[in-house]
């Protein structure tokens, strides 16, 4: 897994407000990419590099919140620095509760901007990192057969072989040879690591129909 | 004319006095002459003075001894009844008492006594006067009386006849003036005036000492006349008598007329006149009488040869005697051949003969019913005249009549005259009875006597019922006196004109009439009275005096000006409001030009309409300023109108101006208050806005703050990155510059000051205001559509009130789409040419719409939907639209949302 550069992207309709954060990015000796609208940003192919946004808040057709809105249903995850000429209290507690990284309010000071942007650049990366170790889970938890899966459930809500036998009406040897081939497959060391995998990929335990 | 030898023979009166006198004389001379004689005179019985011998007896008694023959003739008694008779016998006793008294007395006094007494006696009532005289015997004793009694009774009369005649001598003396001279002639040739009588120098004024002294003839007698007075002289010296009659001027230079008559005393011996002895009056007066006369006949005879009347004189047969000139003409005969001729030449027989008959029963002393008489004449060339003859007796020295002066008059016309009357008295019969007016005739105490049928109708009574009544019972006025003076006034003679009357029906219906009335005949016979029904026009009247009243009220209250004045601006008619409005008169306007009357500002306009009024003529309605009475500047509101003559060409103008300062300032006023209201809309709208303004601001603000930031980095690099630091400067400054745009463009927003109208580009105008609301817009996520048309006209208005309008319009538009979801948030901006010829704006939002029912309140005050809207928004943008002379209206648009329009007119050059 090779690291991209860091990309930031500027979505500011005022041209010259957008050619200033286009030079303070550079400072920064980051790629820049700039777009007029939020449309505009949101027709692009973006590079699967880690980065961040810095949103203008206000921008004729979709607004920075809006925008903000449809890249988190499109469960795209880039962190956003939302930046506003003249920001009001609702419209920073919608950004932050939305996910924002920060809310600056024009004119700003540069080096709270670079901040922001190194901040969320480094938070960016390292959601890029957890949601690599998700996908590779992920990739080992779909090459469980059925029964492995069911089994694998039942292993990290805690119950053992013979109760796993119970549940399932089968014998406990057969539990055993599901239980050491999840193991395998997952790639698991531990009854521990195999439970905080499930975690991670979000497998909730069946509930125990009998025998509580 | 008298006749001078009148003069000098005497006078029947003087004759008869003369003789008297003589008489008076004579017996005066008898008396004294037996007053000396013997007492028992011979003449005793021969003298005709009464005389009586009375013997005194002891008594004493009186018996009267003998009386004479003149005695016995004038008191009528006889010898037997006198002689030897006592007094007592005699006479009755009181007059008895009284002789006796007087003869005791006389015997007492033993002197003469003479006393008057009258007496009764036979032959009458005798006055004598009578003296006594006692007769003594040789013892002294009187034993008689001698009474001589002279019959005073005629010498009475006499003295008393002669006192009159002495006074009416003295009178006429004094008048006449008559004098009298004598002048010896020497054998020298010397004149030597002998004596002259105190008349002649009353007359002349000379004193006799003035004639003694040597005043002459040449200085008397006036020059003029002189030679006759010389003529006469010498006349006088050949010995024959003459009259003359010259001038004299007297000593105070009066000249008066004289007739002189002289006659010479010729000495046989000496051969020659020795005296002339004269005797003259002053004819002055009979001079001038004479002239008088001389003059009156002449202007006699002027009348009559000029008079317009046709004149003759006739002899009492009928002969023409004069005719005058009229007479000629009307008759066309000549005097000649008139004169001498007989009447029935130029009358009718039957005429003649009246006249002939008139003639005769004049002369027997018949008098004549009338001296005017109808007559026809028969002209020379035969036409019939009627005529109307006056005629008058021509009478000679007695009296006694010798002819007839007629006066001719030709009367054809005024029988035609007559006749018409009669016609005309048809005519008046025919309106008695068809006459809406009510017509009577009444006595002079106003009783009815007759009335036409309309009167009749109107007063319900039958002509015999209305006989009886008298005018007072019709009556209506309340003012009973009123009648009365009227009924005066005809009786008078003076007729009714015009009076107005109330009356009664016998219905008790009042009336109004105007009577119109005459009196008839002669004075105060009757009364012909024409009554109109005027209750109508009376009620017409007092319609027309309140409408009148009300008229006058109203040209009284005018406050219109109106004048006319010709192509150049001279007045030539001004209204008296049009005067006070300028506080000048009439005289001061008219002739001049009314531009010195507007303000040098207004004037051009002024000029600029009229012309243009010149090149099109049209009515014109045009407000203007005009320097007011008193040099206040006032407002006035102008309708122009040119007046055309027959060819078309403009010849003045006629204009009607109101007043309108106080409404100037009204709108001055409420334009104001508009302003105020505006602004403090516009202000409103800002804080509406801050949040876009904030933005606007800081959006440069932001770029300025961060480009200097990073200036500051590149510069304390090594080495310094100077053309990045070059390129942010530049940035710098256009945000710099754009900020302060924005500012700018809020300051002229929120700015209190009216500004000035100018001439305006909308699009421009919207431009800056989109600039202005553009945040607002990015803010609600509002696109913004404009389609402006590049050939838009200018607009003349205030700049900041037209971008208000805007502003408004594009922040309700965004209000109203604040709430879309689901779909576009367009604004459609338009502009272009509306239908007369100005501007269109169109500002479309695609927002909740507007509910048709809505669209009418949506633009009063205080009507909003917005929470916190004051409502003021579209009533101040329709009022701003409305004082630029433009409209503002909403439409729902087709489609979501709405749509404002308004239109702005575009500025023209004359404004």
């Amino acid at each position: 897994m090779t690291e991209e550069p860091p990309v930031v992207f500027i979505v500011e309709d005022d041209p010259s407000f957008r050619t200033f954060l286009q030079r303070l990015v550079s400072l920064l000796g980051l790629r820049c990419e700039t777009f007029t609208s939020a449309e505009a940003f949101l027709s692009n192919a973006r590079p699967d590099t880690p980065g961040c946004l810095v949103l203008d808040i206000m921008m004729p057709g979709l607004s920075g919140l809006e925008l903000q809105r449809e890249l988190s249903w499109g469960q795209v995850s880039l962190p956003i620095i939302f930046i506003t000429g003249h920001g009001d209290i609702p419209m920073s507690v919608q950004a932050m509760r939305a996910g924002a990284v920060s809310f600056l309010t024009k004119p700003l000071r540069n080096q709270d901007l670079l901040d922001a942007i190194r901040e969320a650049i480094n938070l960016d990366r390292t959601a890029r990192e957890r949601r690599a170790e998700i996908a590779s889970l992920r990739r080992h938890y779909d090459a469980l057969t059925a029964r492995e899966r069911e089994v694998f459930a039942w292993v990290v809500a805690g119950l053992l072989n013979k109760q796993i036998a119970v549940e399932l009406g089968t014998s406990e040897r057969t539990v055993k040879a599901h239980r050491s081939q999840i193991m395998k497959k997952m790639q698991a060391e531990s009854l521990a690591e195999l439970v905080r995998m499930a975690d991670k990929l979000g497998i909730t335990p069946p509930h125990a129909s009998k025998g509580r | 004319m008298s006749s001078p030898g009148g003069e000098h023979e005497a006078s029947p009166e003087v004759t008869e006095l003369r003789r008297q006198v003589d008489a008076l004389r004579r017996a005066l001379a008898e008396e004294a002459l037996k007053s000396s004689e013997s007492r028992l005179g011979l003449i005793f019985h021969g003298v005709s003075d009464l005389l009586f011998l009375i013997g005194v007896e002891a008594g004493p008694q009186f018996r009267c001894l003998a009386v004479n023959h003149s005695y016995l003739k004038r008191t009528g008694w006889t010898q037997e009844q006198m002689a030897g008779k006592l007094i007592e016998e005699i006479l009755p006793p009181e007059q008895a008492q009284c002789v006796i008294k007087k003869y005791t007395a006389a015997v007492q006094s033993r002197t003469p006594s003479t006393f008057e007494e009258s007496a009764e006696v036979p032959a009458g009532r005798l006055v004598m006067e009578t003296t006594l005289r006692p007769v003594f015997d040789g013892q002294g004793n009187c034993t008689h009386l001698l009474g001589a009694s002279q019959d005073v009774t005629e010498r009475k009369r006499m003295v008393k006849a002669l006192h009159q005649y002495e006074a009416r001598y003295r009178t006429v003396s004094e008048l006449v003036s008559d004098y009298a001279y004598a002048v010896r002639l020497e054998p020298n040739g010397r004149e030597v005036l002998e004596w002259v009588t105190e008349a002649f120098s009353r007359i002349t004024g000379f004193s006799v000492q003035d004639l003694a002294a040597g005043v002459g003839l040449d200085r008397i007698i006036h020059p003029e006349d002189m030679p006759r007075v010389c003529q006469r002289l010498r006349v006088l010296l050949s010995g024959q008598p003459g009259v003359s009659e010259h001038r004299i001027i007297t000593k105070s230079g009066e000249i008066r007329w004289l007739r002189d008559y002289s006659s010479p005393e010729w000495d046989t011996t000496q051969g020659r006149v020795v005296r002339i002895i004269g005797a003259g009056q002053d004819i002055t007066e009979q001079k001038r009488v004479e002239e008088a006369l001389r003059e009156s006949e002449e202007r006699y005879r002027n009348l009559f040869e000029n008079a317009n009347d046709a004149l003759a004189t006739f002899t009492l047969d009928g002969t023409i005697t004069a005719v005058n000139h009229a007479m000629e003409r009307l008759l066309g005969w000549s005097r000649a051949e008139l004169l001498g001729q007989h009447v029935s030449k130029v009358a009718t027989p039957a005429s003649v003969a009246f006249a002939a008959e008139r003639t005769w029963r004049f002369l027997i002393g018949e008098r004549l019913p009338s001296s005017t008489f109808e007559a026809e004449l028969i002209s020379k060339d035969g036409r019939l005249m009627l005529v109307e003859a006056r005629t008058r007796a021509i009478r000679n020295a007695d009296g006694k009549p010798v002819g007839f002066q007629g006066i001719y008059r030709d009367v054809t016309e005024r029988k035609r005259m007559e006749e018409a009357l009669q016609a005309s008295e048809e005519k008046y019969r025919t309106i008695f009875a068809a006459s809406p007016d009510f017509i009577y005739l009444t006595d002079t105490e106003g009783n009815m006597l007759d009335a036409n049928p309309a009167l009749l109708k109107r007063a319900g009574l039958s002509l015999e019922h209305l006989r009886q009544r008298n005018v007072r019972e019709f009556y209506a006025g309340g003012k009973p006196e009123e009648l009365e003076q009227l009924l005066a006034e005809l009786r008078s003679g003076h007729g009714l004109k015009g009076v107005e009357v109330k009356a009664r029906s016998l219905a008790g219906e009042i009336w109004d009439y105007e009577i119109n009335a005459i009196p008839l005949g002669n004075p105060g016979e009757v009364f012909l009275s024409v009554a109109r029904d005027i209750t109508e026009r009376k009620r017409m009247e007092a319609a027309l005096r309140v409408s009148a009243q009300r008229y006058r009220a109203v040209v009284e209250t005018q406050t219109e000006l109106v004048c006319r004045f010709l192509p150049d601006t001279t007045l030539t008619f001004v209204n008296e409001a049009y005067c006070r409005s300028f506080g000048k008169s009439r005289e001061e306007l008219l002739g001049t030009s009314f531009l010195s009357l507007i303000p040098e500002p207004a004037r051009s306009v002024v000029k600029a309409r009229l012309e243009s009024l010149i090149a099109q003529p049209r009515l014109v309605i045009s407000e203007h300023e005009v320097i007011a009475a008193g040099g206040d500047i006032g407002w006035q509101q102008w309708t122009d109108q040119g007046i055309l003559d027959d060819t078309g060409r403009l010849t003045e103008f006629q204009s009607t101006g109101l007043d309108i300062t106080e409404r100037k300032r009204a709108e001055e006023a409420l334009q104001q208050l508009q302003a105020e209201l505006a602004h403090v809309s516009r202000v409103s709208t800002i804080g509406e806005m801050t949040a876009s303004i904030a933005h606007e601001v800081n959006q440069p603000l932001g770029a300025i703050v961060g480009n200097a930031d990073l200036c500051l980095r590149w510069l304390t690099r090594e080495p310094p990155d100077l053309v990045q630091v070059r390129d942010a400067l530049c940035d710098i400054i256009t945000d710099g510059h754009r900020a302060s745009e924005v500012i700018a463009r809020i300051r002229a927003l929120i700015k209190k000051e009216h500004s000035p109208k100018t001439r305006c580009d909308m699009n421009e105008i919207i431009g800056e205001t989109i600039a202005l609301a553009s945040y607002e817009m990015r803010r609600k996520h509002i696109t913004l559509r404009t389609e402006l048309a590049p050939d838009l006209p200018p607009v003349f208005g205030d700049y900041v009130q037209l971008g208000q309008v805007v502003l408004n319009l594009i922040m309700n538009g965004i209000e109203a789409m604040s709430g879309v979801e689901g779909r576009a948030r367009e604004l459609t901006l338009r502009s272009g040419r509306s239908g007369a010829g100005g501007v269109l704006i169109t500002v479309r939002d695609c927002g909740v719409g507007i509910n048709p029912d809505e669209v009418k309140q949506i633009f009063a005050a205080f009507y909003t939907t917005k929470p916190g809207g004051i409502g003021m928004g579209l009533a101040i943008c329709r009022s701003i639209v409305e004082a630029h002379g433009g409209r503002l209206w909403a439409r729902p648009t087709a489609g979501p949302g709405a749509t404002f329009h308004f239109t702005l007119p575009a500025d023209s050059e004359g404004r």
